[in-house]
């Protein structure tokens, strides 16, 4: 049987997957060099301040985009919402608020405690804080929701400690109402008051 | 078919070229750091930005800006006449941009953020090919909301990229402009028109970012500890994050959620239900592009420089002035107070590698380290002096001015000079703010041409003459006969005997700085025509002339001939010596004949015991050559002495106390007279040929001095010279009683 012959394009390429090879080997030996004059360069470096980053500080990628850069945008284009937010996300179909206490600081210094509430799914309603603890009578505050410019909130609530009935560890929830629905959202830990 | 081994190796050198090609690409652009991909374990849900960088105004320019979305937009797709990713079921392919666009009611042609221009007073914006009157473009609308309220240019831009996409998008819709920073668009809301458009959205959007930061007790999220959502699905539940920055507090206001572990393992793709992209996408997007968005205690940033690519020839210098930012959490301290503060002190530093001695350092005073104290320092704007120059706070910025000095000899071409700021001694010592100079050396011509000189002198031994050179500078660079000050490259012109170089002449002279240089500095500068005298009269400029005096003298006992004495300009010290100009001088070196004639002299002289008389000779110069009774100064003449002889240097017994020595009756002339033995010569001390002089001394008979004649010998003589014989030799007649 004849062997058969190598097409005119696989000869060919046959120098160019040598000259691939060899810039797979100058690519190792580059970094191989790269690396060691950077080793070099960093004998007095006990722990290289930039083994984690990625580029320098400051410095500006004037490089091509990632192929993939665009790929959320174009999906998006058209879609039922169209080119919404790229991190946003659909409305709650139940129209329930989602409540989140983001932080409640207790200001020793200023016998204040501060509570912020984050809003998802309304941009509007009645807030209710209520503070509470075994043995003692509860607190609330009130406060509406407002719209801010990315996001709803009940805003802030500061409290002097004067406020609370008792020293104690209290706990801390919000509830929001909104179009006859609520819901509500706990700070996760009890927060101590030294009036 | 067989390919041709030429064809192979075409292809192969080819691919030789590609991988050089990528190599240098490689280590041009990124020297010294190698750039690890980014890992979703690398995000802190409390640190995703400093402070210090969410606030550096400062990090790019306007051209900055422009250059960097022209970057990420090559080529606008402004026709829409790329395929969509949409397909066209009923057409069996997919919708060109174009067309998918109009079905959406946005039709081409579309206007990339690049190509952009707004008018900030009428919102009038030039999208879709519309005109737009004293528009300003996208990034002068970045670069002025960055200003203005105090945010990094790179945080506005990463936040229109993860809000709209549009930085790298090259067919974006006109509502994406309409809310391209996501600002006043909340989730549970449309977006308030009020704020519609590319400037109403960056503006906004940057000033509520300052006063997220200004204001951190009214907002939701401030530093400490928070309670941070995955999502706002509440059954995704959240964590407590301590959030140890304001403006990684201003993100979570801007953008209320934190990525899942699912988002963060597929860093540049999708995570589950739980996930949300924005804070991920703004911290992915931020240290892709623009390097660490968290910084270290000690950390610089390249500011700026100025001028950027000195051009310099050889020998001289310039100051290039290089600032670079505290990106760090902790100040910076130089030589002068870093002791004192018990901190190592921050030092400009040669490097790639770090420690290598920079050619340019003539002036450092340690060859790898041009900065050791802060020239300035500044506060962030760069401009304004800071109250204490000799620390450098976080956010304020430090001057060098480095002196950049060519040596002699440096060849040309251009020399890219890296340095980066370090903690000097420190074991982590590296702050990062590589940068460099580029260094043109312009081919540099130290040349020289005779404008004029004597070439031919007759002389004969003994005798001198002052010669002037002149020499026009033809080459391209000063001249300079002592080093100016700030100039320490400069080597001085000086002439030299040449040919060989260094070699001592025949005819130098006590005036000549050694055997080999018959001056010391230039005797005048003229301008081009040779007869203006130039200002400086210590520097030649090109085409100026440099004049050179200095002295020839023939030494006693030369040949007589002609010699050809070469000459030439030449940088003194330097390995790079040579300056053209060579010329010679012709020195015709004649007989030369010292020889006398007893012109007259006294009678027998009769004198009784312990008693003297006065005596004279008179000699006529019959040679061709003057006698001098002193050195001459800048001669090597010796002087004529009259010399008991027969034998030379003979004690007399007629000596007394007056005599220079008992062989030696006089010290000098007596008189000089003209030929005719009766006109006292001009000049007393100098014989010429045919004028007379005369000897008179005294001849001193001892008491015990024996009766009889005596006839005494004397002769003038060149006093120390080899050839001291002149002739002349007579005697006295002297009868003692």
């Amino acid at each position: 049987m004849q062997k058969k012959k190598k097409s005119a394009s696989t000869i060919f390429r046959r120098p160019v997957l040598i000259a691939a090879a060899v810039v797979v080997l100058i690519g190792i030996a580059g970094s191989a060099f790269l690396v060691k004059q950077r080793s070099d360069d960093n004998k007095q470096a006990v722990a290289s301040k930039d083994d984690d980053k990625v580029r320098p500080i400051g410095s500006v990628d004037y490089g091509p985009p990632d192929p993939h850069d665009n790929d959320a945008t174009n999906d998006s284009k058209g879609s039922q919402d169209g080119p919404d937010t790229l991190d946003g996300f659909p409305s709650d179909s139940s129209g329930k608020p989602s409540v989140t206490v983001t932080r409640a600081d207790a200001d020793n210094s200023s016998k204040t405690l501060s509570v912020a509430v984050l809003v998802d799914g309304v941009a509007s309603g009645d807030c209710t804080l209520t503070a509470s603890m075994n043995g003692a009578s509860s607190l609330t505050r009130t406060s509406s929701v407002t719209a801010e410019n990315n996001t709803a909130s009940c805003g802030v609530f500061t409290i002097p400690y004067a406020d609370f009935s008792a020293n104690g560890k209290w706990k801390i929830s919000v509830s929001v109402t909104s179009n006859g629905k609520t819901g509500s959202g706990d700070w996760p830990q009890t927060i101590q008051i030294t009036k | 078919m067989r390919v041709q081994a030429g064809k192979k190796w075409k292809a192969l050198k080819g691919g030789l070229l590609i991988a050089a090609g990528v190599l240098f690409v490689s280590i041009t652009v990124f020297p010294f750091h190698t750039a690890n991909a980014l890992s979703g374990n690398q995000f802190r849900a409390g640190r995703i930005i400093d402070d210090i960088i969410y606030t550096n105004a400062n990090a790019m320019s306007v051209y900055d800006i422009q250059a960097f979305l022209d970057s990420k937009v090559p080529n606008c797709d402004t026709q829409g006449t790329q395929q969509s990713t949409h397909y066209n079921s009923s057409a069996g392919r997919y919708y060109t941009r174009a067309e998918w666009g109009a079905l959406n009611g946005n039709h081409a042609p579309y206007t990339c953020l690049r190509n952009y221009f707004e008018n900030t007073s009428n919102m009038i914006n030039n999208y879709g090919g519309a005109s737009v009157q004293n528009g300003t473009s996208a990034a002068g609308i970045i670069n002025n909301a960055a200003k203005r309220y105090n945010i990094n240019p790179q945080v506005l831009l990463v936040t229109l990229q993860k809000e709209q996409g549009l930085i790298t998008d090259d067919w974006p819709w006109n509502n994406q402009y309409q809310k391209a920073m996501g600002y006043a668009c909340p989730d549970t809301a449309s977006c308030n028109p009020n704020y519609a458009g590319l400037y109403r959205q960056v503006d906004g959007a940057a000033w509520q970012m300052r006063r997220y930061l200004d204001n951190p007790n009214n907002y939701n999220y401030k530093q400490g500890n928070n309670n941070i959502r995955f999502n706002p699905n509440t059954g995704c539940g959240s964590t407590i994050v301590n959030i140890q920055s304001g403006g990684t507090a201003a993100l979570y206001n801007y953008t209320p959620y934190q990525p899942n572990q699912a988002a963060l393992n597929n860093l540049y793709g999708t995570g589950d239900g739980c996930s949300a992209y924005g804070n991920r996408n703004f911290w992915r997007y931020f240290n892709d592009w623009f390097g660490s968005s968290t910084t270290d205690n000690y950390t610089a940033q390249f500011y700026s420089i100025f001028p950027a690519r000195p051009s310099l020839k050889a020998s001289q210098e310039s100051t290039v002035t290089m600032k670079y930012k505290n990106m760090g959490l902790f100040n910076w301290y130089d030589d002068t107070n870093a002791a004192g503060a018990g901190v190592k002190p921050t030092h400009l530093a040669a490097t790639g590698p770090i420690n290598r001695s920079s050619i340019f350092a003539m002036e450092w005073g340690d060859p790898g380290r041009p900065g050791k104290t802060f020239t300035a320092v500044y506060e962030a704007d760069g401009v304004t002096l800071a109250a204490n120059q000799h620390l450098v706070q976080p956010g304020q910025v430090a001057s060098y001015d480095i002196p950049i000095t060519v040596p002699i000899g440096t060849n040309p071409g251009n020399y890219r000079e890296w340095f980066q700021v370090i903690q000097e001694g420190a074991s982590t010592w590296w702050m990062g703010g590589e940068s460099y100079i580029d260094v043109y050396v312009e081919p540099t011509k130290f040349e020289g041409k005779l404008y004029s000189n004597y070439s031919q002198l007759g002389l004969k031994t003994s005798q001198s003459f002052n010669n002037s050179a002149y020499i026009r500078n033809t080459g391209n660079i000063e001249w300079y006969d002592q080093v100016p000050a700030g100039a320490p490259a400069v080597k001085v012109t000086r002439l030299a005997a040449t040919n060989p170089i260094n070699r001592d002449s025949l005819f130098g002279s006590t005036t000549w700085l050694n055997a080999g240089r018959p001056t010391s500095g230039f005797t005048a500068v003229y301008e081009s025509d040779g007869v203006t005298l130039a200002t400086n009269q210590h520097m030649v400029s090109p085409g100026q002339i440099a004049k050179f005096n200095y002295r020839y003298t023939v030494p006693i006992g030369t040949n007589p001939g002609t010699y050809r004495e070469w000459f030439q300009p030449i940088m003194e010290g330097a390995p790079q010596w040579w300056m053209g100009g060579e010329f010679f001088t012709d020195v015709t070196v004649q007989n030369t004949d010292f020889n006398s004639q007893v012109h007259s002299k006294s009678n027998t002289l009769t004198i009784a015991r312990g008693n003297s008389a006065t005596a004279f000779i008179q000699y006529k110069n019959t040679g061709n050559i003057e006698w001098y009774d002193e050195v001459t100064p800048g001669t090597t003449i010796k002087p004529t002495r009259l010399a008991a002889s027969d034998p030379i240097n003979r004690e007399s017994q007629f000596s007394n106390g007056s005599w220079v020595n008992k062989g030696r009756p006089t010290t000098g002339f007596n008189k000089v007279y003209e030929s005719d033995g009766v006109t006292l010569a001009t000049n007393q001390h100098m014989v010429s040929p045919g004028q007379i002089v005369r000897f008179e001394f005294p001849i001193a008979v001892a008491g015990n001095a024996t009766v009889g004649t005596y006839h005494e010998g004397f002769q003038p003589i060149l006093e120390g010279a080899p050839a001291w014989w002149m002739g002349g030799q007579t005697d006295l007649t002297i009868t003692v009683q």
